[in-house]
């Protein structure tokens, strides 16, 4: 039991989230050398109104992560909010007014996920499906009828919110980063922030020490939705249009993100910054694919394949770490002539 | 209660004068406590008064009723019959589970993603102006580690720390709430040697700082070092309280066993045959040590272990359900260690788990499909299963075991705990194993039908299988086995045969240091 010195980022549980922050880090050196368009204002801008929501959507999923749970009607929700949002601008809603129609979508359907699987404890991999398709489902009768662009011609103070910028900056892209900051802060800081990390890491035990578990994951789902939506409102007025095709298939993007960024889906493991990471790497290896000219459809082999590769080296290590042999992780056995014998 | 309030209580002369004062009070009265589930008594007018400031210890064999007991102290439970007092106050079991007693359980209940300092200020971090502080939850921590003489750094995630080391950590959550009765619940059961007698002079520091604890354990030689006085549990009901004054192993021992020893083993003669099966040196750091053994055709060995001995590891290890990091498990002379259960199997050795609901039988499948699933492959004909063969094999299975069931496609969860342990043992031994290992081969049976499962134990055994029963029944093992072996702190401690088959000294070996 000897003292001795804990490595920072160990102590800080920020190991992985370091990794995929310095990959995601080469990547952007690797662009900015070898491609003349990356560093181009134009890109810069597209790639910061491009992670924006992602981040977003991101900070709720991976507060989910941090107990255990996932939310995959998140592309949905950021959807329909975007929808609802751009119908109550058609119907004469103010800006403020038509947000708050977008947010009380995200945090509605939120509480309904955190109702079934807090209150009635059903699992939530099995809910937030289908909410999913339920939503989905919603958004296509909405929209029956509407031109494939969608909602269209939104009044200018309303696309004045997601298409604010300064010096290079866009104004979406710093509100989801300070957004995300201060969700570490509270996470790393406050009592509140520490017990998502204590309900996720055990349950059972953190009942017993005051956590009330169902109140805290109906909590974060609505925190879950309600971001969710206010990335949909924030894409829809940065492109000036709602329409059927918003953040679908972003939920597994999102996860994917917040599982390579360091998060677990068992829970009680990850971070904000870590979601930050994982989104990064992910928008980064798009805009690589982009850039270079890669047909889009190895972007998705890619990532899949990077997820893949994250799950089995964690796994391994998982096994290694209980003395487990290389055979029996890969499943060789040198009984197996025993098992083929018919006795 | 103040988080870091113990720190410092030795320091603080107000709370010593308060102990002075209510000195002569008991901080625990139990009063004819009776608890039943169904048609089993756990308790029976179970009576025990702990004192302020001591060292209390319970003691008993599995089964005695010990954690009963401590599920009622807890609040966890409700009894039917009896009452409950708190420091000379009557109370119910919402009211202690809400209050004053800090119960460590024997499973880990410690968070392994969060650092030491986290998981001893667990439910109650130092705050400053709405923020965790750092700073000082380090601080205490070390202070209260130290106080201990314990070298662990307060930063590190607990899931790096060694299972004595969690172990202590999570007590040491327990002291810091203060809490008027600190309760242990077998502490030292997956601990090795070196970290129990840590945690044990962790415990008689508590003692001196005037803490009182109620330590529960069947570790003979523990609770002589540490305890004031030993209340005794046997069968659900208090047998005695003794002064731990000039106290042996032996006294605790014949108040733990109680009963009648003598005729109990069944005579039995019949050939033994070759070496079936040898355990050598099978070894699982931190699980089970160094353990070797050895079952001859015809015999029964009985592995006999309280809990935290090892014995349940190992028979999970013996058929390939755990992992068994060096050593042999020889079968017919070849080195069967690593290999999965259906090599184990298909090597000739089959096992009965310990639990029939959760890892033995499928509930919601017929008796036929039960007895069938582990000969798929012997009574399948080019990939299609052989009705027919099943059937009859279900109907000879039910009339040898004398199963009592509505017919062979009823389902397991219709019948009785007997009857669903038959059902279990005929799947078990549906391929005609030469080696059987049984664990808690009549756990939840009622009497008659363990009668009728020792029975078909020793038939197998007649028929020149070699039989290793897992049991923590000491009466049982005794009735069945030809040699028993005890493990005790994940080693064997010995092996008692013949005229030596005395539960005295059987459980001498288990849980003293005999």
């Amino acid at each position: 039991m000897a003292r001795r010195n804990i490595p920072f980022l160990r102590a800080q549980r920020l190991e992985q989230e370091a990794l995929t922050l310095g990959i995601a880090a080469l990547i952007a050196l690797a662009l900015a050398i070898w491609t003349s368009a990356f560093l181009n204002g134009n890109n810069l801008a597209s790639l910061q109104t491009a992670i924006a929501p992602n981040l977003i959507v991101a900070t709720g999923m991976m507060t989910l992560f941090l107990i255990g749970r996932f939310d995959l009607s998140v592309g949905a929700v950021m959807g329909l909010a975007g929808i609802a949002t751009a119908w109550a601008l058609g119907a004469g809603a103010s800006t403020p007014l038509a947000c708050l129609a977008g947010l009380a979508v995200g945090l509605g359907i939120g509480a309904l996920n955190g109702l079934f699987v807090a209150g009635l404890g059903i699992n939530h991999l099995i809910v937030t499906l289908g909410v999913l398709y339920m939503t989905r489902g919603i958004i296509e009768v909405v929209m029956s009828g509407q031109k494939l662009a969608g909602f269209t011609g939104f009044p200018e103070g309303f696309t004045a919110l997601g298409r604010f910028e300064a010096g290079g900056l866009q104004g979406m892209f710093i509100g989801a980063v300070i957004l995300l900051l201060l969700m570490e802060l509270m996470f790393r800081a406050t009592g509140t922030g520490r017990n998502l990390l204590f309900l996720g890491g055990n349950p059972d035990a953190a009942r017993t020490i005051g956590i009330r578990r169902r109140r805290v994951e109906f909590l974060c789902f609505v925190v879950s939705g309600g971001l969710a939506a206010v990335a949909g409102i924030l894409a829809t007025s940065r492109v000036g249009m709602a329409n059927r095709y918003m953040g679908e298939g972003l939920e597994m993007q999102i996860f994917i993100a917040c599982l390579i960024g360091g998060g677990s889906i068992a829970g009680g493991k990850g971070s904000y910054v870590g979601a930050f990471a994982g989104v990064l790497f992910i928008s980064l290896l798009t805009n690589a694919f982009n850039l270079l000219s890669v047909p889009s459809e190895w972007q998705s082999i890619v990532v899949g394949g990077v997820l893949v590769l994250v799950v089995i080296a964690d796994a391994i290590m998982t096994l290694r770490k209980q003395n487990r042999s290389w055979g029996s992780i890969l499943g060789i056995s040198r009984f197996d002539r025993i098992l083929r014998a018919k006795r | 209660m103040h988080p870091d309030g113990w720190a410092r209580a030795p320091v603080r002369p107000l709370a010593a004068a308060e102990r002075k004062m209510s000195d002569d009070s008991n901080i625990l009265d139990l009063n004819g406590i009776t608890k039943t589930f169904g048609p089993v008594t756990a308790l029976s007018r179970v009576d025990l008064t702990v004192r302020r400031g001591e060292v209390h210890a319970i003691l008993g064999e599995n089964g005695a009723g010990k954690s009963t007991t401590l599920k009622i102290i807890n609040g966890e439970l409700d009894p039917d019959d009896g009452t409950v007092a708190v420091a000379g106050r009557a109370t119910t079991a919402p009211e202690r589970a809400r209050g004053d007693i800090a119960m460590v359980h024997q499973e880990l209940a410690v968070f392994t993603n969060m650092s030491v300092a986290e998981n001893i200020f667990a439910g109650d971090l130092p705050r400053r102006g709405g923020r965790v502080d750092f700073d000082r939850m380090h601080a205490r921590a070390a202070e209260l580690l130290s106080l201990f003489g314990l070298e662990i750094e307060t930063r590190e995630i607990v899931s790096r720390l060694t299972p004595g080391q969690q172990q202590i950590v999570e007590i040491l959550r327990a002291v810091r709430r203060e809490a008027s009765l600190l309760i242990l619940d077998e502490p030292t059961s997956g601990l090795n040697n070196h970290e129990a007698t840590i945690l044990l002079s962790l415990v008689k520091r508590l003692s001196d700082e005037n803490v009182t604890v109620l330590y529960v354990s069947h570790r003979l030689h523990e609770v002589l070092e540490i305890a004031d006085r030993i209340t005794v549990l046997r069968d659900g009901a208090s047998v005695t309280t003794l002064d731990n004054d000039a106290l042996v192993e032996d006294d605790l021992i014949r108040h733990m066993v109680g009963r009648d020893l003598a005729g109990a083993r069944d005579a039995r003669a019949r050939g033994i045959g070759e070496t079936a099966l040898s355990v050598k040196s099978l070894t699982q750091i931190g699980e089970f040590e160094d353990v070797t053994l050895e079952c001859r055709r015809g015999e029964i060995v009985g592995v006999f272990g309280l809990e935290g001995s090892g014995a349940a590891d190992f028979s999970e290890a013996l058929y390939g359900l755990k992992a068994a990091g060096s050593g042999r498990i020889e079968i017919a002379g070849r080195d069967m260690r690593g290999a999965p259960p259906a090599a184990m199997r298909a090597a000739g050795l089959s096992y009965l788990p310990a639990n029939r609901k959760e890892a033995g039988l499928y509930m919601e499948r017929s008796i036929v499909d039960n007895i069938a699933a582990p000969i798929l492959d012997r009574i399948s004909r080019m990939g299609l299963v052989d009705r027919d063969r099943i059937r009859k094999q279900a109907e000879t299975d039910v009339g040898r075991f004398a199963i009592r069931v509505p017919g062979i496609h009823a389902e397991p969860r219709q019948l009785s705990g007997g009857n669903q342990q038959k059902v279990l043992f005929s799947a078990c031994l549906a391929d005609r194993p030469d080696i059987l290992a049984l664990n808690e081969p009549t756990r939840g049976v009622d009497v008659g039908a363990k009668a009728e499962v020792h029975d078909v134990i020793r038939s197998e055994a007649d028929a020149g299988r070699a039989v290793v029963v897992f049991s923590s029944d000491l009466p049982e093992l005794l009735r069945l086995a030809d040699r028993i072996v005890v493990m005790r702190s994940r080693r064997i401690a010995g092996e008692v045969s013949g005229q030596d088959l005395q539960e005295d000294q059987i459980m001498a070996l288990a849980a003293g240091t005999a």
